[in-house]
C-alpha cells in the first residue's frame, strides 16, 4: 500500500501519467523532480498533485487509496460500533421524548447501513438524531457555513441535504442507498479538495 | 407571519419555547432540523414564563430550550411542485401544562394540519424554522 498514517508514503510509488514516469519517495509536501513538472504531495489524503510549471492549467491529481480505505475489513474503527448502537438504542425512547413518533425498526436498520457504507468510504458520523415526527437524521457536515445529512424516514426513504455555503440555499436529493452514499461522498470529497488546495 | 389560534391571542414579540434534547444541538449549539416536528411542533407560550421555567416543567433529559418570537415564524413555504404550506400557532393547554401550544403546518387551503409528502417541502420547513431558533441552556446542566 501506498500510504502510512506517519504522513510518508511507505514505499516508492511509481507514477505513470501522460507519458511522464517519475519515483516519488519523499514525504515532503510540496517536492521537486525535474525542470519541467513540480508535484505536490499530500500524504494525509494519499494524493499527488502534478502541474506543468510552463502551463499551471495543466494541474493533474493521481489519487492513492486513503487510511480508511485500505484498511482491513476485520478491524472496524471502534466509533463504528457506538454509533450503531447509539442508533439501536433510538427504538427505545420513552414515551414523552419530545417528538409525536419514535424511529421505526426499518429507519434504524438503514441508518446503521448508511453508516457502515460511509464508513468504508472513510466517513465518519458525527452525530445522529431522532426527527420527531419519524425517522432519524446522520449528521456527516456541521461547519458554521456547510452541512450534509442524510434524514431516513420510518418507511427507508433516503433524502441527502447538503449546504455549501451559508448563502447557499441547502440542495436535497432523494436517493437509493448506494447513489445516496455517493452523493453525500462526492460533497465532502469535493470540500477536502478545495481545503487542501487553498 | 403565521397565523394563530385560540385566545388569548399571541403578539408578534411573544416568545415561544420548543422543548430540546441533546441529540437536537449541534456542536455549535445551533438547533438541529431533526427537532422540528411536522405533525405539530410543541412549544411553550412566553406569556406563562421564560425559558428557565419552561425547563422547570421539562423533564432531565431535555437539556434546553428553543426560544423564537411568535413574529418570527416563517408564514409560508414554497418547494415546486409540491403544494405550499403555510405555518398556524395554535394555542392549546393541556394537562398539567397552561402554556403548551403547537406550531402547525398546513398544506394550502386546507383546514386544518397535514405532514407534507415532498421531502423537500419536509427538509424546508425543518431547516427555515430549526434555524432561527435560540438556544438557551437549562442553568444547572452544566452543558
Amino acid at each position: 500500500m501506498p500510504h502510512k498514517d506517519s504522513g510518508q508514503l511507505a514505499v516508492p510509488v511509481t507514477v505513470l501519467l501522460l507519458g511522464l514516469a517519475s519515483s516519488v519517495t519523499s514525504s515532503s509536501s510540496d517536492v521537486r523532480r525535474g525542470p519541467e513538472w513540480r508535484q505536490s504531495v499530500i500524504a494525509s489524503s494519499g494524493r499527488i498533485r502534478l502541474a506543468d510549471s510552463q502551463s499551471p492549467m495543466s494541474l493533474v491529481t493521481v489519487v492513492f487509496p486513503s487510511k480508511a480505505q485500505t484498511r482491513r475489513p476485520d478491524a472496524p474503527p471502534a466509533w463504528l460500533a457506538e454509533a450503531e448502537k447509539a442508533l439501536a438504542e433510538l427504538s427505545q425512547l420513552p414515551d414523552r421524548w419530545g417528538g409525536s413518533e419514535k424511529p421505526s425498526h426499518m429507519a434504524i436498520q438503514v441508518a446503521q447501513a448508511l453508516v457502515r457504507s460511509m464508513e468504508r468510504q472513510g466517513h465518519r458520523v458525527l452525530g445522529s438524531a431522532p426527527i420527531a415526527d419519524g425517522g432519524i437524521a446522520l449528521y456527516y457536515v456541521e461547519d458554521r457555513e456547510r452541512h450534509a445529512r442524510f434524514d431516513i424516514d420510518n418507511d427507508g426513504g433516503i433524502l441527502v441535504a447538503t449546504r455549501a455555503g451559508s448563502e447557499i440555499p441547502t440542495r436535497y436529493a432523494e436517493l437509493p442507498e448506494v447513489e445516496a452514499v455517493a452523493e453525500l461522498s462526492r460533497f465532502i470529497q469535493y470540500d477536502d479538495d478545495a481545503s487542501s488546495a487553498g | 407571519m403565521p397565523r394563530q389560534l385560540g385566545d388569548p391571542p399571541f403578539a408578534d414579540e411573544e416568545k415561544l419555547y420548543r422543548r430540546l434534547n441533546a441529540d437536537w444541538i449541534d456542536s455549535h449549539g445551533r438547533v438541529r432540523d431533526a427537532a422540528i416536528d411536522l405533525l405539530g411542533t410543541s412549544v411553550d407560550r412566553g406569556l406563562f414564563g421564560g425559558p428557565q421555567e419552561c425547563l422547570a416543567r421539562a423533564g432531565a433529559d431535555i437539556v434546553a430550550v428553543g426560544a423564537i418570537a411568535f413574529g418570527d415564524i416563517p408564514s409560508r413555504f414554497d418547494a415546486p411542485p409540491a403544494a405550499s404550506y403555510e405555518s398556524v400557532v395554535v394555542y392549546e393547554p393541556e394537562h398539567g401544562n397552561d402554556a403548551h401550544s403547537e406550531i402547525q403546518f398546513w398544506r394550502a387551503g386546507d383546514s386544518g394540519p397535514t405532514k407534507p409528502k415532498s421531502n423537500p417541502m419536509k427538509a424546508q420547513i425543518r431547516e427555515q424554522l430549526a434555524a432561527r431558533l435560540v438556544v438557551h441552556r437549562r442553568e444547572d446542566s452544566g452543558i
